[in-house]
This record gives C-alpha cells, structure tokens and sequence, in this order.
C-alpha cells in the first residue's frame, strides 16, 4: 500500500573517512575514489578544476572559502534525493532514504569575478579542532571537501550554480556507492500521520531566507522569491526539498546538510506521540521587503498555523535584521491567535557584548532561546593546514594565527539551533 | 603561594567609627580585621602580604591623592589579587573600593574583587570596571561574604576566565559572551515551548528590552521657502574608494561629502558600500539614495529656500544602538552648527 507520508530513513554511521581506490564503506570506514569523484564533478565544464579534500573532527585544519554542504544520501528504489537539482521533478518525503550519517560534502571555492555590493559570497571558515571547533557545527562532521577552482570564462551567477550541483551530485553518488556496498543501517521512520487527541499540537515555523543572488535558498530547484507561507511536510525537508545558496554571511547560513538534518525537525520527530504531535511546518520566505509585504506573511503564517489546529509552534529564522522581524512578527501574530511560541535568535550586542541583543522584538516574545552573538570577535589560532585557498579574503594568510569576527564562521550562529553556543551574561 | 592585597576602610581596621572616619590612608602589613577571615579562607593557597586602610570621609576628601598612593602601594608590593570590602550596603565605604579596585586593574593590571549588597550604590557606578560579588546588607553576613568571595578570588588571582555571571554568583557586570553549552537548541526550544504550554516557570535566554524612550519630533519648519535643507543616509553612498573608511555593516564611523561632489558624480563617483541591501541602483544612480535631483528641482520651484553644502552618510546596518546614537548626535551637532533648519534621512 503506497503511505505518502511515511519516510524511512536508514542510516549508516560513519566514523572515518579516507581516501582509497573505490568509493564504499567497510564497516563505519568510509573510503573515497578521489578519481571518480573528480570525474563526476568536472563534467561539467563551468568548474575548471577540483581538489578532494578530507577533513575530519580533531584535525589541525581549517577550511576556508566555504560553499554550501549536503549530506550524502540516495533513494532507495525509485526517486531523486534532490528533486529540481538531480533526476526528474517530483516531491520528495516517502519511501526509503539512505544517509551517510556524521558525513559532509563541502564545496570550497571563490567566484571567477570580483563582487561588489551585498549580494556577494563572503569567507566563511571552519576549523576542525582546538578551542575554535565550538564555532562552527560543521567542525563535528566528516567532510569530504571539494576544493574548485572555477572555469575562468564564466560568470559568477553561473559558476554558482556549478558549484551547487557539484555539491549534490557528489553527495548522492558517494551514497548510492556506499548503498552498493549493503552496510549496516539503523532506522528512524518519519510519520506524522497518527495524531494523539490529548497531546498538543506543535508546529514549526521554518524561515527561508530568499534575498537575491547568493542569498537564495531553493525549494524543488526553485528560489522562492515568490514564496507565500506554505505547508510542508517535515519529512519533505528531511528528505532534500530544499537546498541552499546563502553565502552572504557565513555564521546565519543554513546550508543543505542543516536543512536536511535540521534539528528542530528531529527534536519535534524524537518527541513526537511523547510530549507532543508534530502538525506539520510552516516555511515561509525571509526578507520581505516592505512592511505590507512583512505584513501580509506574518499575518499569513499565522493564519496557516490556525488553520492546522496548531497550540504551539517553534520559530527559526535565516538572516540579519530584516528576518528579525519577518520571524518576530509571525511570532507575534501567532500569540495573538492564541499560539503559544518559542523563538530561536541569534544576539547582536555589539563586539563588547553591552548593546541589547535583539535587532527587533515584539512583547509577545517572551520565550527566545538564544544562538550566540554575530558580533564577536574570535582569536584564531595557527593551524598546520589550510583547504581552499591560502589567503583569507582580506588578505591575510588563512593559516593563521587572525582575528575573525563571528560572521565569518561557517553556520557560527545558524538559527536551526545546530550549534553549541548560547549567549549569556558576564 | 598567591599574594593578595586588601583594602578596608578605618571601621575594619579596628580604628573606630564614624568619629574616626577622617583616618588618613595607610599602608599595614600583612592581614587586618576581615583579612584574617579571608586568610582562614585561603588556606595554603593565597596569604594576605598588605592591607590599606582609609578612613570613609579621607578617602572621599581627596580620592585623587588616595588612589596614588593607594597605586604607588600595589605596584610595589605586586599582588596577584587585590581585594576590597566587602562593603555591604555601605555607601561611602563601597565607592572607595570600587574606585581602589578598578584603579589597581586599569593602572597596574591586577585584577580586583569587591563585595557589595547588589543594591547598593557603588554597584552601578563601577560594576563595569571591576569585579563583584554580591553579599548581604550588612557586616553581620560577613562569613558567607568571605566564604564565596574567597574562590572567586582565588580564580581571578590565577588568571582564569569569568563564565557566566549565574554560574559565578556574581553581580553582572552586563555584557553578553557566547558559551558552549552541553543542551541542544532544539531541546532547549521545545523544552521551553513544552513549559509555556502547561503554564511552568521557563526563563527566556533574552530578556525583552525596557520600554525605549520616544523621541520627542522637532518642531516644524516655519517657512520651508527660507530653510536650508541637508540630505542624510545610512544608505552608505560613499566616494568610491571610500576615503574615511565607513564600514559596510556595524558602522561606527560617518562622513559627510560636498554636495558639489555628488553633483559631478564623476572623479570619484559615489558608490553604496552598504552591505544590507541590493545597491546595484543606488551605483546606477546615485539619486535614488541621496535625492539631490529632487531637491534641486524643489529649490528651482522655491519650495525650500536652500541645500545645505554637504550631504552625511553612514552605513545603518547590523550598527549597535550605542554607536547609532553617538553618530546621530555627532551629525544633528554639526547639522545645526552649520545652521541647517530641516533634514531628509534617507533609509534603506
């Protein structure tokens, strides 16, 4: 009987990764054909070379000029795990998944053209141990690292575009190798379908963040400039509907392997039957530009979280100040419907810490756990190795030791909750 | 063994009350009154090799010479710590020993420890420059003052970081810092979510800000045909090689640039170097951020008497309230010194 709502995700955890002759795992080792890998991503003649990287947990390496990461995984049976990206289009949430689980595949490059403006890819850095690991989720997680180097003919626009599929084509040929070599998985089965009468019932207000070129984030392949406040099934997002190309900033990105491992989704799934019923996610485009338009979303999310029966919801968001408020808005709409809310925020205080930390706040929002500060100013120390380049984009030699302010590390503050940080008073 | 010096004022140092309160300072070796409880305290860890002394009224008679020689006496004797009080509730005591503590930090780099009732007034006026730990209101909760500053003190003695201000117990001295916690955000969310819920106690990470203080619009223009009227952004519309510098977000720094410069837009042309929003437009065309061509049109109708020579620019954008209000202050200063009646502030 076909069960459209149910996703059985089978992971195999992995606790090494190494290069070798084939792509498979043995055991929880994974290996990678460094060969093969290369092959598949210069296929495509806008990247113009490729060098494959390991960096794992406890390595003395950072990682700068950071893309976006994904986690390997392949359907098994029929179905794309990235839908839009890769194979035919259609949706996603149903069936079998396989993941490579504590694996990442990270693209590190720069463009081919100077940028200028706000739009444009910043540093972004990942160090792999020592007392900076704590300041970027990715520092906990095998990556295999696609260091490219763009095809020097193309535009920017184009070249980012390259460098996002090479991501998941990547990530999805690694999976479907491993999947061949049939290792142990356990799994986790996604199914919101039977609700308990006497539990409440809780929905996720998933903020996406759609500003422009390098500040897109795509759903089914498509950015969502034109995104209304929609209802989605969590298991769609765990299972590779939405994928991102926010580079902006680096310490608010929620690149494809958090979408994909988005941990209020696996908190609301643990606990799902228990504490609660997950009702269903709300996503929800940030950055609106006007106030009407922030209006007329929030209003409009808050409208959708009723119409679903919802008593709570949890709100994330993805970005800076206009996100701020796209979030706190819903959040105060949401109360005022009667649904009690929680608010996940990064901090702003200033690189003293002594500013208020909020960029904007409603009354009602008087439940906010927070995610650190984007305005700190990290000591990093010298490492041995260096992956993606030499030189941090203002110049200084990457190896360090330099001075980075939270901004620049990679997911530092993401607003998924992926970190270990929380802001606190000294 | 750490050596730590210690400041207490004439009614701890044994040599009387209020009457006595005009003792002038002095320097005693070894541990006096309160200081003998902070050696029990210390054990083998930490000895007390100096006390200084003032009486309350003496200090406050001439603090400047106090804290010379209050400094001229740590520099020679080198502790690893100065402590001082605890003063409880006291007010005059209190303020000394906040003012020997944050000298000895500023001046010698020795860190300092003062007690103090979280009420009372030397709290607010140096709880940024020193370090305190909170005690009862008066001497008769010295046990359990010296019982939890003693550690504190030890800590700040070997270097160590602060950690949060809940975990140390102290009074906060007010500034935010990102730890590494153990709990998961999304538990912790859910957790929270869960407790509102049923109506349980949960505590917010951040707290909502105090009601902001309004601001009182000016006056309007009498006669708008006689006024000079300035052009303002925190749209970062900057020459183009950007010569003062402004940053492209968490701006602490403005500008202002002849009007005549915008006018030729050309050797340098102005260009937006604000990192919040898409300026492809603004670079286009300038106008759209700083609406000369509109005011000059206003002007040619007579609608405003004049356009004040220069235009300010800064970059609204992740900029903390703190520098947000010194630069509108430092602009609004010079704006009325040059005699400008009125303001169009462009935002982005």
């Amino acid at each position: 009987m076909r069960q459209p709502f149910r996703l059985d995700v089978h992971t195999c955890a992995i606790e090494d990764v190494r290069l070798g002759e084939a792509t498979t795992v043995t055991g929880s080792t994974l290996t990678i054909d460094a060969v093969e890998i290369a092959g598949a991503v210069l296929e495509d003649g806008r990247i113009g070379g490729v060098e494959i990287e390991i960096a794992q947990p406890g390595d003395d390496t950072r990682i700068i000029g950071c893309l976006d990461c994904a986690e390997p995984r392949t359907k098994m049976g029929d179905g794309a795990v990235f839908p839009g990206f890769l194979g035919g289009m259609e949706t996603v949430g149903n069936g079998e998944t396989f993941r490579l689980g504590n694996v990442s595949v990270l693209a590190s490059s720069r463009y081919p053209q100077p940028f200028s403006g706000l739009l444009q890819a910043r540093e972004a850095v990942v160090d792999m141990s020592g007392p900076t690991a704590i300041y970027s989720p990715m520092s906990q997680v095998r990556n295999i690292v696609l260091a490219l180097t763009p095809n020097p003919d193309i535009e920017n626009d184009d070249y980012d575009d390259a460098a996002r599929r090479a991501v998941l084509k990547v990530a999805e040929l690694i999976a479907r190798r491993a999947l061949e070599a049939e290792p142990a998985t356990t799994t986790t089965t996604f199914d919101f379908s039977e609700q308990d009468p006497d539990l409440p019932r809780v929905v996720y207000f998933y903020q996406l963040q759609g500003q422009g070129r390098m500040a897109d984030t795509f759903l089914y392949g498509r950015d969502i400039h034109n995104l209304v406040p929609t209802i989605i099934d969590p298991n769609e997002v765990i299972d590779g509907a939405i994928v991102s190309g926010v580079y902006v900033y680096a310490c608010y990105k929620n690149p494809t392997y958090l979408h994909q491992n988005n941990p209020i989704i696996w908190e609301l799934q643990r606990r799902h039957g228990k504490d609660l019923n997950f009702a269903g996610v709300i996503i929800n485009r940030g950055h609106n530009y006007t106030q009407e338009d922030k209006e007329r979303s929030s209003h409009w999310a808050a409208k959708l979280a009723e119409f679903m029966s919802a008593d709570a919801a949890v709100l994330t968001a993805e970005g800076g100040g206009n996100s701020a408020i796209d979030m706190m808005l819903a959040c105060q709409y949401m109360e005022k419907a009667g649904i009690t809310t929680t608010v996940v925020s990064s901090e702003a205080a200033g690189t003293d810490g002594f500013d208020y930390p909020l960029f904007y706040s409603v009354p009602e929002a008087d439940a906010i756990v927070s995610i650190g500060s984007e305005d700190e100013i990290i000591p990093m120390p010298a490492v041995s190795k260096v992956i993606g380049g030499t030189t941090l984009l203002t110049g200084e030699p990457a190896e360090g030791p330099f001075d980075l302010k939270m901004y620049f590390h990679y997911c530092g503050t993401n607003q998924l909750g992926a970190n270990v940080l929380q802001g606190r008073v000294f | 063994m750490l050596r730590v010096a210690h400041y207490i004022n004439q009614f701890f140092a044994g040599i009387g009350g209020e009457d006595k309160a005009d003792a002038p300072f002095e320097v005693r070796e070894g541990a006096v009154g309160p200081g003998r409880a902070f050696a029990m305290e210390f054990g083998d860890d930490a000895e007390i090799v100096q006390t200084l002394v003032c009486g309350d009224n003496a200090f406050h008679a001439d603090p400047e010479a106090n804290l010379e020689a209050a400094v001229a006496a740590l520099a020679e004797s080198k502790p690893d710590l100065l402590i001082a009080g605890p003063a409880f509730n006291a007010g005059r005591y209190g303020l000394a020993c906040g003012a020997i503590a944050a000298a000895a930090t500023e001046k010698l780099g020795i860190p300092a420890l003062i007690g103090l009732y979280p009420e009372a007034p030397a709290v607010d006026v140096y709880r940024v420059r020193t370090v305190m730990m909170p005690t009862g209101d008066s001497a008769g909760s010295m046990k359990d003052a010296v019982a939890s500053m003693a550690p504190m003190g030890l800590r700040l003695a070997r270097g160590e970081p602060l950690s949060p201000a809940e975990e140390d117990g102290r009074i906060p001295i007010g500034y935010r810092k990102a730890v590494a916690t153990e709990v998961p955000v999304a538990h912790r969310a859910v957790e929270m979510l869960l407790a509102k819920l049923k109506g349980e106690p949960f505590e917010s990470e951040i707290s909502l800000p105090e009601g902001a203080e309004p601001v009182p619009p000016a006056p309007a223009v009498d006669d708008l045909g006689e006024a000079t009227i300035a052009l303002v952004t925190e749209g970062g519309l900057v020459p183009e090689d950007n010569p003062d510098r402004i940053e492209s977000s968490s701006a602490t720094k403005w500008a202002r640039y002849p009007i005549d410069m915008l006018r030729a837009n050309t050797d340098p042309a102005f260009k937006s170097i604000h990192a919040g929003y898409d300026s492809q437009w603004v670079d286009a065309d300038p106008n759209r951020m700083v609406p000369l061509d509109a005011l000059e049109a206003l002007r040619a109708e007579g609608v405003i008497g004049g356009i004040h020579d220069y235009f300010y620019a800064t970059t609204g954008t992740g900029t903390t309230v703190t520098h947000g209000e010194r630069i509108g202050g430092e602009i609004a200063k010079q704006l009325i010194a040059d005699g400008v009646q009125a303001v169009i502030v462009t935002s982005t």
